[in-house]
C-alpha cells in the first residue's frame, strides 16, 4: 500500500463538523468531494484475466487539481472511467459526495455524469452530425431543458471560449484546438461540480495544447472546479495540486505540492469565469 | 430526455444524412404507394359494380314469395299479415299470369304481371322509353318489354308508345275461359330484350277471388329495422329475398380482391421494409460513437432507443405520408384520365379508384406501426452497447 495516508493530514480531518460547509444529511462530517476505498479493478475472466487497478485509496478535496501521471495502459484511465460511473469496480467503493455509486442506478449515474461531472476527451468526442451549438446543448437537451434555455446558455459559453462565429459550423470544420474547446464548453454547460479530464492534449500541437491545459487551469483557479486530468506528459506535472503517479494499476507516489481547504465547496455551483 | 429533445437529435440525424433518409422514406412510399393504388381500385371497382345493382331503396325492399312450397298461397290474409308488420312501410301486390298482346294482325305470348302501384314504384324498373304511369285508372298502363315490342311487329321499340294493345291474363292454365281481357296503351318499354313481358294495373282486369299472389314487394321504414322485419317474413313461412344480400356476397368478393391487391402491394412494403431495416442498422455501426457520447453525457439506455425507435417511426411515417399522397395523386390523376377518356368515346363518366378515409389511416397506421417493428432490434442494440465500448468504436 501506498505511503500516502501518513503524510496526508488534511484527507483524515477530525470527526468535527465544519461549519463552514452546508451539508445535506447524506453528508455528516468531514468529505472530499470524491473518495475511493480498496477499489480493484479486473478485465476479463479465468485465465485471461488481469488485474488493472489494485487496491486504490484517495480522496479528493473540492477545488483540487488532480493529476493521474503514467504511462499508457497503467489503468489510470480506468480509474477515470470508474469514478465517472461508467466503469464498475471488480470491489471497494467510489464515493462521490458521500453517496456510494455502486448503490445508484444506472438512471442516477446518467444524471450524476448529466449535471455533477463534465468530461473531456483525447479523441474530443463531438458529434458530426450537430453544429458546434447543438453539441455544447446535448447535455441540457439530454437533461430535458428548453431548447430556448439551453441554446441561450450554450451561446454564453460559446462567446466566453470566443467560438461564437463558429456556432453553426459542423465540429469537423474546425481545428483540433477549436474542437478540443468546444468539447470543454460541452462539458461546462451544467455547470458540473468536477472536471474528468483524459489526455485532453494528445491530439493537439503544442500551441493548442498549452491553450487547452491553461483553459482548465483557469477552470481551476478561478471558478475553483475540481479537475482529475490522466496525462502521460510530465510538462503538465506544474499545474497539479496533487500528483498520483500510477502503475501497473498501483499509485506508486502522490505528490502534495498545495494545500487545499475545503472551503472551495459553496463556490462549486457559481457560474464559470475564466478571468 | 425529453421526447421533443429526442425528435430533435433524430431532425438533425436526417438533416445530416439527408440522402439516406430520403431514399429510405422514399422506398417505403413507393410500397405505400402501391399499396394505395391498388386497394383504392379494388374499392372503386366495388362502388361501380355496386351502384350498378343498387340504390337506396332497393337495399330497403324484401321480395316475398311463397317459395318452393305449395303449402302457402299468399293470399288476402297473409298479405294483411304482411301489412301489420310494424316495421313496414308500404307493400306492392303482384300477380302473375300467363299472358298475350295483341297488336292489329301480330300477337305475342307473354308473361303478364298485374301490379298495384306500390309494386311498380317498388320494383325499380328499368325503361328504354317512356314513364310508368301515374294513375292506375287511366287507359294509358301498359308497359311491355322490348322483347315483347318486338314480337309485335315494332321494329324499334320506341315505336310501340301509344299503341292501343289487347291484353289478356289467363287466370287458369287448365281452362283458357277463365281470363281477363283489357285494351291498353302502351305507356312504356322496358329494356328486357329476351323475354316477353308485360306490366299493367290489377284493376283493369277482374281477377277471381282464389288467385293467390306471385309475390310481394315489403319495403321496410330504415335499414336498423330491415332484419327484425325478414324474421318476422320468414316466420310467416315467406321466402324473402332482397338485393342486400346480393350486395353482401359482391362485398365479400370485393374484399377478396381488395385483399390480393393488398398482398402485390405489401409485397413492395417487404421490400422497403427490409430496406428500413439496413438502413437503420447501418445508421446504428455508424453512430456507435455518438451513442458513446451520449452514454457518457448523460443518456440512459432508454433515452437511447427513444432515439432509434423514433428515428425509425418517423421514417416509416414519412413513407406512409409521401406514400399516401402520391398514391392518391396518381388516383385522382388516372380516374381524371378514365373518366375524360369514357366522355369522350359517349361513355358514363367512371371513376374507378376510389380511397377511402378509413383506409387512408389503415395506411398510416400500417406505415407507424412498420416503423416501430423494424426499429425494434436496431433500438435494443444500441441501447444494449456499452457506452466504453461503444466510444472506442472505430
Amino acid at each position: 500500500m501506498s505511503e500516502y495516508h501518513n503524510n496526508n493530514a488534511r484527507v483524515r480531518p477530525s470527526n468535527q463538523k465544519d461549519p463552514r460547509i452546508k451539508m445535506s444529511e447524506h453528508h455528516k462530517g468531514p468529505r472530499a468531494v470524491i473518495k475511493i476505498e480498496k477499489l480493484n479493478k479486473e478485465f476479463g475472466k479465468g485465465e485471461a484475466k488481469t488485474q488493472v487497478l489494485s487496491d486504490i485509496n484517495l480522496e479528493i478535496q473540492a477545488g483540487e487539481y488532480v493529476m493521474f501521471f503514467g504511462p499508457s495502459g497503467c489503468g489510470k484511465s480506468t480509474l477515470l472511467n470508474c469514478i465517472a460511473g461508467l466503469e464498475k469496480p471488480t470491489s471497494g467503493k467510489v464515493i462521490l459526495r458521500g453517496s456510494d455509486l455502486a448503490k445508484m442506478k444506472q438512471k442516477q449515474l446518467a444524471e450524476i455524469r448529466n449535471k455533477k461531472i463534465g468530461m473531456i476527451f483525447q479523441q474530443f468526442n463531438v458529434i458530426k452530425s450537430f453544429n458546434v451549438l447543438q453539441n455544447i446543448a446535448l447535455p441540457q437537451l439530454l437533461g430535458g431543458l428548453s431548447r430556448k434555455k439551453r441554446m441561450h446558455r450554450a451561446m454564453h459559453l460559446l462567446r466566453m471560449f470566443n467560438l461564437e462565429k463558429f456556432a453553426r459550423h459542423i465540429p469537423t470544420e474546425l481545428s483540433g484546438g477549436q474542437q478540443q474547446r468546444v468539447a470543454i464548453a460541452r462539458a461546462l454547460i451544467n455547470n458540473p461540480w468536477i472536471l474528468i479530464v483524459d489526455e485532453p492534449t494528445g491530439s493537439l500541437d503544442s500551441k493548442a495544447a498549452s491553450e487547452v491545459m491553461e483553459l482548465i487551469e483557469k477552470l481551476n483557479k478561478k471558478s475553483k472546479r475540481t479537475v482529475l486530468l490522466v496525462t502521460h506528459n510530465a510538462d503538465y506535472l506544474k499545474f497539479a495540486d496533487t500528483i498520483y503517479h500510477i502503475q501497473d494499476g498501483v499509485i506508486k507516489d502522490v505528490e502534495r505540492k498545495r494545500h487545499i481547504s475545503s472551503s472551495f465547496d459553496e463556490k462549486e455551483h457559481e457560474e464559470i469565469k475564466l478571468d | 430526455m425529453k421526447l421533443i429533445g429526442a425528435i430533435e437529435i433524430v431532425g438533425s440525424t436526417f438533416v445530416h444524412s439527408k440522402m439516406r433518409t430520403f431514399l429510405t422514406i422514399f422506398a417505403v412510399s413507393i410500397g405505400m404507394g402501391a399499396i394505395t393504388v391498388l386497394v383504392s381500385l379494388g374499392f372503386g371497382l366495388q362502388k361501380l359494380t355496386i351502384d350498378q345493382i343498387a340504390n337506396s331503396q332497393a337495399l330497403l325492399t324484401f321480395s316475398l314469395t311463397s317459395g318452393n312450397t305449395d303449402i302457402i298461397k299468399i293470399d288476402n290474409k297473409i298479405i294483411d299479415q304482411i301489412k301489420s308488420v310494424p316495421e313496414i312501410e308500404k307493400v306492392g301486390e303482384n300477380y302473375a299470369f300467363s299472358g298475350r298482346l295483341i297488336y292489329q294482325d301480330s300477337q305475342t305470348d307473354t308473361t303478364m304481371y298485374l301490379v298495384d302501384q306500390n309494386f311498380l314504384s317498388l320494383e325499380d324498373l328499368s325503361l328504354s322509353y317512356g314513364e310508368t304511369y301515374k294513375d292506375e285508372d287511366d287507359d294509358s298502363t301498359l308497359i311491355i318489354s322490348e322483347a315483347a315490342a318486338k314480337s309485335l311487329g315494332f321494329d324499334n321499340p320506341k315505336d310501340a308508345l301509344g299503341k292501343s294493345i289487347k291484353a289478356t291474363a289467363y287466370f287458369s292454365a287448365d281452362d283458357l275461359n277463365k281470363a281477363g281481357e283489357a285494351e291498353l296503351k302502351v305507356v312504356a318499354v322496358t329494356k328486357e330484350p329476351d323475354n316477353s313481358i308485360s306490366y299493367a294495373p290489377i284493376g283493369k282486369f277482374t281477377i277471381p277471388q282464389d288467385s293467390p299472389l306471385s309475390s310481394v314487394k315489403a319495403k321496410v321504414k330504415n335499414a336498423a329495422v330491415a332484419s327484425s322485419a325478414r324474421s318476422k317474413f320468414e316466420n310467416m313461412g315467406l321466402s324473402v329475398y332482397s338485393v342486400s344480400e346480393t350486395i353482401n356476397r359482391m362485398n365479400q368478393i370485393f374484399r377478396i380482391v381488395q385483399y390480393v391487391l393488398a398482398a402485390f402491394g405489401l409485397i413492395a412494403l417487404g421490400v422497403a421494409s427490409i430496406g428500413m431495416f439496413n438502413t437503420l442498422t447501418i445508421s446504428l455501426l455508424e453512430r456507435t460513437r455518438e451513442i458513446g457520447i451520449m452514454r457518457v453525457l448523460g443518456a440512459t439506455a432508454a433515452d437511447i432507443k427513444k432515439i432509434f425507435l423514433i428515428e425509425a417511426v418517423l421514417m416509416g411515417f414519412g413513407g406512409g405520408a409521401f406514400g399516401l399522397a402520391s398514391g392518391w395523386l396518381l388516383c385522382f390523376i388516372l380516374n381524371a384520365t378514365i373518366a375524360s377518356l369514357a366522355n369522350n368515346l359517349g361513355g358514363q363518366p367512371t371513376y374507378p379508384f376510389l380511397t377511402p378515409w378509413y383506409f387512408a389511416v389503415g395506411v398510416m397506421a400500417v406505415s407507424l406501426v412498420i416503423g416501430f417493428l423494424t426499429g425494434l432490434y436496431p433500438a435494443r442494440r444500441a441501447a444494449k452497447l456499452n457506452p466504453l465500448d461503444a466510444l472506442r468504436y472505430e
